[in-house]
């Protein structure tokens, strides 16, 4: 057992070079054990040729789009801030091919890009993959879905249309090989981890799913170089003295520890630029219309501001969706309005004359009669109710007559 | 500004005057850490009472409360002074740890100087914190009164005053006021409702933590760089660095919360000093008022402290006994007891019931790969959940497990427990495999976990006096 004076008889700065050492042929070990792995994988005797996509291959199905060498530029529409680019060239089988390579111009924060498919085996369902929102290698191999042959293939892109074209270029599948793997790892840990909304709850401190985690990685470098560190005190210490550098154990903890924070460091001030130019130097108001949800802000300070009184009233908020983003969203910019946000249809039995009922989106069966100024719903519900507002999310009803009857 | 400015700094005055006052030989950035926490209490215990007593929530009357309670410490007796750990001189610190030091302190302003930038451009993001949270503060803030949030059906009912409302998760009527209460006040302070500076009392959370954990570990005789390369591991984790930089959750306060006043009985087992055991009683205590599960967190603690109540040559018998005890209770049927102000709690090998939390069905759900994709794979913590187990290891090996260590053990045990019986055998399993809670549920768990780690390290050898200036 080391003791405490065995551990002042080792040099503090032989010990950090030992650690150095010891995590160098830790990392030189894992890589070649990685390289020999996917040498012996099956999917890694072929010998297919990559697909690389031409300008020609690539065919703008919404938004538009100016084809370009290697590429195409492409603008989403207006409306739905949405471009879709079909591969014209998709007929191959998915496994054969579990590496996408592919090079972004252009690309802001606000680019969300996924790769969409069909396949023989589900040829009613489209699967989709997000990807990351620049340059990279994307390695499909652990989608569970990514098999069979394709039958539709292409790229879904969101983001503001008003936004410069999104250049799209050099799209490239390839079969696996073990600089592809090294190449898609490295992109993964790389690439940039925006907020999410899932990030409250978990973080991937990489891009999202990643091919292999950069904590698992990170500690299995630590544990192989602590497993070598461990062998050579135990059995190949010179004198028989087993001694145990503490620097040495604490270098071999902390080395890796202190990567994965630089990664994370990183993203976040990465993160704090693209905020920044979403946000920054705006008032409260202009930072609301520059966020994700302006469209309910705007809609929420339209009701308040010109339809609503100044006080708090009663309201029943009615949408198809329960507990959806919309609809809760709503609710909080409408506070300090006293706001019941539950069901599609009016729970008549509970309005009282003087409410006001909002109702989010299309609620099928739910109807206004303009003439009777009654709000309808199936199973003879209605309402003696007056129209105040009809709006870009939704539409405003103040109760006259809780009964159905004109008052 | 300047109102936004008191509201902000007058919660950690009137805590750090008391504990100034009473916490004669504690170094100062646990008085600074542990201080914030108090005057978050008496800031929200000042509200309570001012709607109490029916009057309008406004800034000044409340900031003049607060000043007053600032004031209040000097007109008491001072606390007898009294060595902590030991009176030694400090050792030198050599050049390269000093470095080391502000290296890592400049890494940690680095980290949170950003954070700070991103609380206060960005408008309020992550779900809960708007659909759960805020609603009550912005409420209480515009009308400027405590209003009640009832439960969907009472609503409906009108079985309460009209001015009752209630939220679009029916849960969150019942979360309690604490959170909602700081961004009222913090709204107070700014003079309207601005959802990103609501969120600056997270900061100055994740601060308290590190102080309060720093000067604990300095009270408890660690050196300089010991403890600041451990509070630059807790601070720096991705888990910790979200839920501060996007506030609005409840989740990093009973982290703070939990996390001190574990430390505080940790630090009165060593040595029982009565204002450790307050601070861990008051901070214990208020986990209940934090969120929902902070019942089991207060419960996790105060079984721990009970233990530590036994005399030594008992401990691990009495432990042993009690957990054996326990397994027949559950195996033979269980029971039921009411606790007064809380309610029933009941258990039994087919269901649990948690006052305040509900009923659960107790069911075997192997979730081992969705927790290990969250403990070990994703990025929340970074290589902690690695490490922890070789540590524990590296102790048993060093024998380091002591019986003064034991109450610590205990909580550790317990929250490990806790959490496996929370994901592995209720309806929070599905939460494990979605990867929403779990995680979050950890939170808490984590600065016990560091300060474990240091005080196994630590061994029994004080390094250094605490009241060293560094």
């Amino acid at each position: 057992m080391t003791t405490l004076k065995d551990r002042r008889q080792a040099h503090p700065g032989m010990c950090i070079v030992s650690s150095i050492a010891y995590l160098l042929t830790s990392a030189v070990l894992l890589i070649a054990g990685l390289a020999v792995w996917q040498l012996g994988q099956p999917s890694a005797q072929t010998d297919a040729a990559p697909l690389a996509l031409t300008a020609k291959d690539l065919v703008v199905v919404a938004g538009s789009g100016i084809r370009a060498e290697e590429g195409v530029q492409v603008t989403p529409a207006s409306g739905s801030n949405q471009a879709i680019i079909a591969f014209a060239r998709h007929d191959f089988t998915a496994e054969d091919y579990p590496y996408l390579q592919y090079h972004l111009t252009g690309s802001s924060p606000d680019t969300r890009i996924a790769l969409y498919w069909r396949s023989e085996r589900e040829p009613e369902v489209t699967r989709f993959t997000e990807l990351p929102a620049a340059s990279s290698v994307v390695s499909l191999e652990q989608n569970r879905y990514w098999n069979g042959r394709l039958t539709h293939l292409g790229l879904s892109i969101q983001r503001p249309a008003q936004e410069p074209p999104l250049g799209i270029a050099d799209i490239r599948f390839s079969p696996p090989s073990t600089l592809l793997l090294l190449k898609s790892m490295l992109s993964s840990w790389t690439g940039f981890e925006g907020w999410r909304h899932s990030s409250i709850n978990f973080v991937f401190n990489s891009a999202p799913n990643p091919p292999l985690s950069p904590v698992l990685a990170a500690a299995c470098w630590m544990l192989l170089a602590l497993f070598l560190y461990g062998v050579k005190t135990l059995f190949f210490q010179a004198g028989g003295n087993k001694h145990w550098c503490a620097p040495t154990l604490i270098a071999l903890v902390l080395v890796p520890w202190l990567l994965l924070h630089a990664r994370w460091q990183s993203n976040l001030l990465i993160q704090l630029t693209h905020t920044y130019h979403q946000f920054g130097g705006k008032n409260e108001e202009e930072r609301h219309l520059a966020a994700e949800d302006s469209n309910i802000y705007r809609y929420a300070a339209h009701l308040k501001q010109e339809v609503l009184p100044p006080h708090p009233v009663r309201m029943f908020l009615l949408r198809n969706e329960a507990r959806d983003y919309s609809r809760l969203k709503l609710q909080y910019y409408l506070l300090p309005h006293n706001i019941y946000n539950y069901g599609q249809y009016p729970m008549k039995h509970y309005l009282h004359e003087g409410d006001y009922i909002l109702t989010m989106g299309e609620i099928p069966g739910l109807g206004y009669d303009t003439g009777r100024q009654l709000l309808k719903w199936p199973d003879d519900g209605q309402v003696h109710a007056l129209r105040l507002d009809k709006g870009s999310l939704g539409t405003l009803y103040q109760v006259l007559s809780a009964t159905g009857n004109t008052p | 500004m300047m109102e936004l400015m008191l509201a902000l700094m007058l919660p950690a005055l009137t805590g750090v005057s008391w504990l100034i006052r009473f916490w004669k030989n504690s170094h100062w950035a646990a008085i600074a850490g542990y201080g914030y926490l108090l005057g978050i209490l008496a800031t929200a215990s000042a509200m309570l009472l001012w709607d109490t007593l029916g009057l309008r929530l406004s800034f000044w009357p409340l900031a003049t409360l607060l000043i007053l309670a600032s004031l209040l410490p000097l007109l008491l007796k001072r606390a007898p002074t009294t060595g902590t750990v030991s009176s030694q001189a400090p050792p030198e610190q050599s050049t390269w740890s000093r470095i080391a030091f502000w290296l890592l302190l400049g890494l940690l302003l680095l980290n949170y100087g950003g954070i700070f930038l991103e609380i206060l451009w960005r408008p309020l993001y992550p779900w809960d914190a708007w659909m759960n949270w805020a609603p009550k503060a912005k409420v209480w803030f515009e009308l400027r009164e405590l209003t009640p949030w009832i439960a969907p059906g009472d609503w409906l009912h009108g079985t309460h005053p009209e001015t009752a409302y209630t939220l679009g998760n029916p849960e969150a009527s019942r979360y309690p006021s604490l959170v909602p209460l700081i961004q009222t006040w913090t709204a107070l302070g700014a003079g309207s409702w601005k959802d990103n500076l609501v969120n600056l009392p997270w900061l100055l959370c994740a601060a308290a933590l590190g102080l309060g954990f720093y000067g604990q570990a300095r009270n408890l005789g660690v050196r300089p760089l010991n403890a600041m390369t451990l509070v630059f591991l807790l601070l720096t984790l991705p888990l910790i660095n979200v839920h501060t930089a996007l506030g609005g959750y409840a989740d990093l306060w009973l982290t703070a919360f939990f996390g001190l006043s574990a430390i505080s009985l940790f630090l009165w087992n060593q040595k029982p000093e009565p204002i450790q055991f307050i601070l861990f009683i008051l901070l214990a205590l208020a986990c209940t008022q934090i969120k929902m599960p902070g019942v089991i967190w207060t419960a996790l603690l105060l079984s721990a402290w009970l233990v530590s109540l036994w005399p030594r040559s008992m401990s691990v018998a009495g432990t042993l006994l009690l957990i054996t005890g326990g397994i027949i209770f559950w195996q033979t049927g269980g029971g039921s007891i009411e606790i007064p102000g809380l309610g029933k709690m009941a258990v039994s090998a087919k269901r649990i019931i948690v006052p305040g939390l509900g009923y659960y069905a107790i069911d075997y759900h192997p979730v081992w790969k969705a927790v290990a994709d969250q403990y070990l794979l994703k990025g929340s913590w970074h290589l902690l959940m690695w490490t922890f187990p070789l540590i524990l290891l590296y102790a048993a090996l060093r024998r380091r497990f002591s019986l003064q260590l034991l109450p610590a053990t205990l909580l550790v045990g317990e929250i490990l427990v806790f959490l496996f019986l929370a994901f592995f055998f209720t309806s929070h399993y599905r939460e494990a495999l979605d990867g929403t809670t779990l995680s979050r549920a950890s939170l808490p768990a984590v600065p016990v976990l560091f300060f474990y780690v240091l005080m196994l390290l630590q061994g029994e050898r004080p390094e250094t006096s605490p009241p060293a200036s560094e």
